[in-house]
């Protein structure tokens, strides 16, 4: 869908940043969750670079195929979902153990980008109506 | 869907850090008892809590499906744990509930129906006030450092569903 006009490279940026986000909000709240619990190692990822090569790598082929003449699951390599997480986990902030902190910190943090990647796609979505409409004639 | 298992996440912290608070709670509650089931004064009681992978629906349906092609037997969950998923989090559980094997009080106070014999000194219950209290503090915050990253699963679950209007 990378090539399409319409939808171009946008969508595809923010649909991975919003994934990235939602994993990320699932470690954090993890962690958070885990406070005292003892003996237990935080966790995080870096938005920043899981999200740099998740744009680059291309889309793992899905698909089942039963005959060599089917069309591969990924149109054209670019576009697809983030299987391969196992890349770039951090633990720069804390040694051993959760530091409460940090985390809401990066709670915080991580519901601001959420947010403001969904309403990015809202505002995308508005532009791409007011065409549809031409122009609200 | 992702953020669904955030909030269960969280859900099992709370769960576990109410329990926490009922341990206290019990603590402080027996702070002069002298005759407890076991026999002997009432002894603290301390929550251990272990992290806990959350299952999801997806690996409940995949472990069923598994258990319907293989004719009913159920595999050990230890065959799936090598497929590691490090973007599930990890929620919380009580692992065990244990005594506190530290030293009873002794007051002296010959006059008491459970007081020894020949020392006059009464064996009291090994809670201590000022540790049960900083302890429930902590389990509160703790308490509601959850239910803030609940509530911001929420909030970013409602700005990602005001995109399909």
């Amino acid at each position: 869908m990378a090539d399409s006009r319409m939808f171009g490279q946008t969508y595809e940026m923010i649909r991975k940043s919003m994934d990235i986000s939602s994993r990320r909000h699932n470690l954090i709240a993890g962690n958070i969750a885990n406070i005292d619990t003892i003996g237990y190692t935080p966790s995080d990822i870096d938005f920043q670079s899981t999200l740099e090569r998740a744009m680059t790598e291309p889309e793992p082929d899905n698909l089942d195929k039963t005959n060599v003449k089917h069309l591969p699951g990924n149109i054209d390599g670019s576009a697809g979902q983030i299987n391969s997480m196992d890349s770039e986990y951090v633990d720069i902030y804390h040694l051993d153990s959760v530091n409460i902190d940090t985390e809401m910190m990066n709670l915080m943090e991580n519901n601001v980008k959420f947010r403001s990647t969904a309403e990015m796609l809202l505002r995308k979505m508005t532009i791409l109506n007011y065409a549809i409409d031409e122009g609200g004639k | 869907m992702n953020l669904m298992n955030a909030s269960k996440i969280s859900g099992t912290a709370l769960a576990a850090h109410r329990m926490k608070l009922n341990v206290i709670a019990e603590n402080l509650a027996n702070v002069d008892t002298t005759r407890s089931e076991d026999g002997g004064p009432y002894r603290r009681k301390m929550v251990v809590l272990k992290g806990d992978n959350i299952d999801s629906f997806e690996s409940v349906v995949q472990q069923k499906m598994q258990k319907d092609q293989s004719g009913g037997i159920e595999l050990s969950p230890i065959e799936f744990e090598d497929e590691k998923k490090p973007d599930n989090g990890t929620g919380v559980r009580v692992d065990q509930i244990v005594r506190s094997q530290e030293d009873f009080h002794l007051v002296y106070n010959p006059a008491h129906p459970d007081a020894d014999p020949d020392t006059g000194y009464v064996k009291m219950p090994n809670v201590d006030h000022l540790t049960e209290i900083s302890d429930m503090m902590v389990a509160r915050r703790s308490y509601e450092a959850s239910v803030t990253a609940l509530s911001t699963t929420k909030n970013m679950v409602s700005k990602a569903l005001e995109i399909g209007r």
